[in-house]
């Protein structure tokens, strides 16, 4: 299995806060990872440097043995936590703005996926419940043939009915020759879709380890795996 | 399927597998879902239902016949192994549960037979 993405000693710093202190690890093609930690831990950052969104960083970052910019953009579909499109938009226009964006995205299974997810075109973006932004976020980015998937939080306010969906369709874009990354809290939501859990504290990966395994090996599920891990750190 | 989230995924679905053929709801030389209908069926990463598969090829519970797909066995006997093999595990995991109860086999065959004979 070919490694997609590498990271090798990665150092960001926001004035006096330490968003990642060295962080290190690799991720191979085929596989669905969970990248998990507190607040704060560097989630976001790492996200960010790999979607090339975050240029000043020490250390290094290789997706395809290139350092993130405008040639590996093309292979690289992030979901950013929070909004995302301009406020003026309608849910049709993320379409067409994706479509100019991308040359991988797929228009067809975007159109699909809107109607999956009941996203009615002619709504304003600013008019969207928080349930309905996520599924809008998942619909285009997930529509884009991408190598590697940084989805960030993609779980956030989103029902139970709609959560299925969405596995599904993670599921089905999922192929053996991409990569996603999940970023979340929403552990037991995601638990058996992963390969191998990623733990990252204060900006640092402290625990890599397949997920059958921590089940087989620990007795515990995912969710109390890391609560054991993480349960003496102070809150940020 | 309902999973228990502190037991090995793979493990959980290639017990239901065997239980399938043990019972008879998949039968000798039937084809299984692909790889990838089959993760989308139980809702899970694909790569634990190609372990899956592999496993119980090697087991001899599932063929896979190159280009065309997966299938159960054809071996004779295989869905009563697997009642055996399946029966001595639960056997297995009551007689742990009783043990850690602190009973001992006398006890635990005692419990067995007056249960046994209720109506």
């Amino acid at each position: 299995m070919s490694e997609i993405l590498a990271a090798s000693n990665l150092i960001k710093r926001y004035g006096a806060v330490v968003a990642l202190n060295g962080m290190t690890c690799r991720f191979q093609r085929g596989k669905i990872y969970g990248l998990l930690g507190p607040n704060a831990s560097g989630k976001t950052t790492f996200m960010k440097i790999c979607a090339a969104l975050t240029m000043l960083y020490g250390g290094q970052v290789l997706i395809d043995g290139v350092r993130p910019g405008l040639a590996t953009k093309a292979k690289v579909a992030y979901l950013p936590d929070g909004n995302y499109f301009p406020e003026w938009m309608h849910v049709g226009d993320t379409v067409e703005f994706f479509s100019d964006f991308f040359a991988d995205f797929d228009r067809l299974k975007a159109e699909h996926l809107l109607r999956e997810l009941e996203l009615e075109k002619s709504k304003l973006i600013t008019t969207l419940s928080k349930g309905m932004m996520a599924r809008l976020k998942l619909a285009v980015v997930l529509s884009r043939r991408a190598h590697l998937f940084l989805l960030d939080e993609a779980f956030d306010g989103v029902d139970p009915v709609t959560r299925e969906k969405i596995i599904d369709i993670i599921l089905d874009t999922f192929d053996s020759q991409s990569t996603i990354v999940l970023a979340t809290h929403h552990i037991d939501y995601v638990d058996k879709l992963l390969d191998e859990v990623k733990l990252l504290r204060r900006g640092e990966i402290i625990r890599e380890v397949a997920a059958d395994e921590i089940r087989q090996n620990t007795g515990k599920s995912i969710g109390e795996y890391y609560l054991e891990v993480f349960r003496h750190e102070k809150a940020h | 399927m309902r999973y228990n989230d502190r037991e090995p995924i793979y493990l959980q679905i290639m017990n239901e597998v065997k239980a399938q053929v043990a019972l008879g709801s998949l039968t000798p030389g039937m084809q299984l879902p692909t790889i990838k209908e089959q993760a989308a069926i139980m809702r899970v990463n694909p790569n634990t239902i190609a372990r899956v598969y592999a496993m119980l090829e090697q087991a001899g519970v599932l063929a896979k016949q190159k280009g065309i797909g997966t299938f159960v066995g054809t071996s004779t006997n295989l869905a009563e192994s697997l009642r055996q093999e399946l029966a001595e595990t639960t056997t297995s995991r009551f007689v742990s549960e009783m043990s850690r109860l602190g009973l001992s086999a006398a006890e635990i065959q005692e419990h067995l037979r007056q249960f046994l004979a209720q109506p």
